[in-house]
């Protein structure tokens, strides 16, 4: 069997979810080619190259690979399958993956199966449904097996000493059915909300004003902010931070849920944190449920002690 | 411009679901059902660009059984012109779901499909995609803004993505995927409730599209996940940070 993972970068760097598709490609086969697409990627192959359980680097350097558009990607995933004799196409259960990924089984001609959480054997799989709170099974008989993987339910894969060997691919696939225009990048003063160690989660119980100082307090943690669909759909947070079904899913060691009630929508995208805080007058807020520790006590007093804390 | 909108019925987001005993599925019966909310969102996207000039038809369409009418009846109160559901015994897999639409979207010469970004009960987040993918049409995933140029040769699709908003611009024909932030769903009238009731919903079945139904998905053993132990209710702030820092997530 030979297992191709799509690699998810940013130009310049693989993306940690990335390094999760390889520890799940690992527990189906060693042989792993990783597919690098972009424009100048280079460095993207050789970071690639160094993560454990590759053994061998695919890279299609291309201006029409630059903003990872599923037009192009499909079909140059589809000649991979081709060329490397793929039996599975992993792809991360990121906006990236989600978006690419059944596109190209379209064109292979087999079903994809979503946001897998654990792998049973070769062709078999643990998914979740219904916002999380139901498991299933999920057995596929097709040929070639694509999947996209839940990211936090992998470790992130470990280095190797000896680089995996680079080679170019020179499909090129431009059906300019779309074309990029532009991007609003996540504002950069709080870490990232896929990766952070400790996540700020902003929930309607908190006022206006005080964002910006659970932001300050997220700052000094380097911790990231997420929040609740309501607070993004009152346009006081942005999309990007939105944890839940739809949002991001995060696995933080600590998820501090600031005056969230816990619709199961919002715990689909946060019950994999390791420790869960819930600050919360409400003494019936579902998030009691989820949490390790709850604080029924108002936002702003909790607030107030936890910036003193810090001063 | 004809619009079709794909709709998908399935348990009303609000019920929490019960599994079957023999672990083979969840609960229907005698459950609130109603239309799949990025659907919804979907379809009120298209009959505000029909209002706007830009689209001269909404075509909604469900795959599913006799069941799924309830749900077209409502596409039709909210607006839609026609109404069509194509014959399965129960909601078909994406893989053939996009099948059966690729078919039905040439059928009725759509110049767009506009349909959501995922149903809510199997999260699967793929139909779009793979009916982009059948067609050979571009693709506008996850759209929380759209607008199409003046003669309609193209959409420029804000995207909702993991590291922010991306703007892309997608050839015509397209198939665009709603996320939840596109638009607000609007509730039909009670004389359109009515009204939806005496209008003819057209049925066809997998076989006059040319479409060969086949699932090479088998899922079983359906459960529930371990669940979160809730914790313990803390009395102050201050035992909440020796807490945290006696469990090392805090320093």
């Amino acid at each position: 069997m030979t297992v191709g993972v799509l690699v998810e970068h940013d130009g310049s760097f693989i993306k940690q979810a990335t390094r999760r598709v390889i520890t799940a490609a690992k527990s189906i086969s060693t042989d792993i080619v990783a597919l690098v697409a972009g424009n100048n990627v280079a460095s993207v192959a050789d970071e690639v190259a160094l993560c454990d359980g590759v053994s061998r680097v695919c890279v299609a350097d291309h201006a029409v690979y630059e903003h990872g558009l599923a037009e192009s990607l499909a079909p140059w995933l589809e000649s991979c399958v081709k060329e490397f004799g793929l039996t599975h196409l992993v792809a991360p259960g990121t906006s990236f993956g989600k978006n690419v990924l059944p596109r190209a089984a379209a064109l292979i001609g087999v079903a994809p199966i979503e946001s897998v959480t654990a792998i049973l054997g070769d062709k078999h799989y643990t998914r979740a449904l219904y916002a999380g709170n139901v498991l299933c099974d999920v057995e596929s008989s097709d040929g070639v097996q694509c999947i996209t993987v839940a990211p936090t339910a992998f470790e992130v894969c470990s280095t190797q000493a000896d680089p995996a060997p680079i080679e170019a691919h020179d499909f090129i696939a431009d059906q300019a059915l779309s074309s990029w225009q532009s991007c609003t990048q996540a504002s950069s003063d709080t870490a990232d909300l896929a990766t952070a160690s400790m996540v700020m989660s902003i929930g309607r119980g908190v006022s206006e004003s005080q964002i910006d100082r659970i932001k300050s307090l997220a700052q000094h943690y380097g911790a990231a902010l997420g929040a609740s669909r309501a607070v993004v759909d009152a346009g006081l947070m942005p999309n990007e931070c939105q944890v839940g079904q739809t949002g991001q899913s995060v696995a933080p060691d600590l998820y501090v849920a600031w005056g969230i009630s816990g619709a199961i929508q919002h715990v689909a995208g946060m019950k994999d944190s390791r420790v869960v805080v819930s600050i919360n007058t409400d003494p019936n807020a579902p998030m009691k449920e989820v949490a390790n520790y709850t604080l029924e006590a108002d936002v702003e007093e909790v607030l107030a002690s936890w910036e003193k804390s810090t001063a | 411009m004809r619009l079709c909108v794909p709709i998908k019925r399935v348990i009303d987001y609000r019920v929490h679901v019960q599994l079957k005993p023999d672990s083979s599925g969840v609960l229907t019966q005698g459950v609130k059902h109603a239309m799949n909310p990025f659907d919804e969102i979907a379809l009120e996207q298209a009959l505000r660009l029909r209002e706007q000039g830009v689209a001269t038809e909404v075509v909604a369409v469900t795959a599913g059984d006799d069941a799924s009418t309830d749900t077209l009846r409502t596409a039709l109160a909210m607006g839609a012109d026609t109404a069509t559901r194509i014959v399965c015994d129960e909601s078909p897999q994406p893989f053939a779901l996009a099948s059966l639409l690729a078919a039905f979207a040439k059928r009725i010469e759509a110049s767009c499909v506009l349909m959501g970004k995922q149903a809510i009960d199997d999260d699967c987040n793929q139909t779009g995609q793979l009916l982009a993918g059948f067609l050979g049409w571009s693709q506008g995933t996850f759209a929380s803004d759209l607008s199409f140029s003046d003669d309609c040769s193209s959409v420029t699709v804000t995207r909702e993505i993991d590291g922010g908003l991306e703007t892309i611009a997608c050839q015509m024909p397209a198939v665009i995927t709603a996320d939840l932030r596109l638009c607000e769903p609007r509730l039909p009238s009670l004389p359109n409730i009515m009204k939806a009731k005496s209008k003819p919903i057209e049925t066809i079945t997998p076989d006059e599209l040319g479409v060969t139904l086949q699932n090479t998905l088998s899922i079983s053993n359906y459960r529930k996940p371990p669940a979160r132990q809730g914790g313990e209710v803390i009395p102050s702030f201050d035992a909440l940070m020796e807490a945290l820092k006696s469990k090392g997530v805090l320093s």
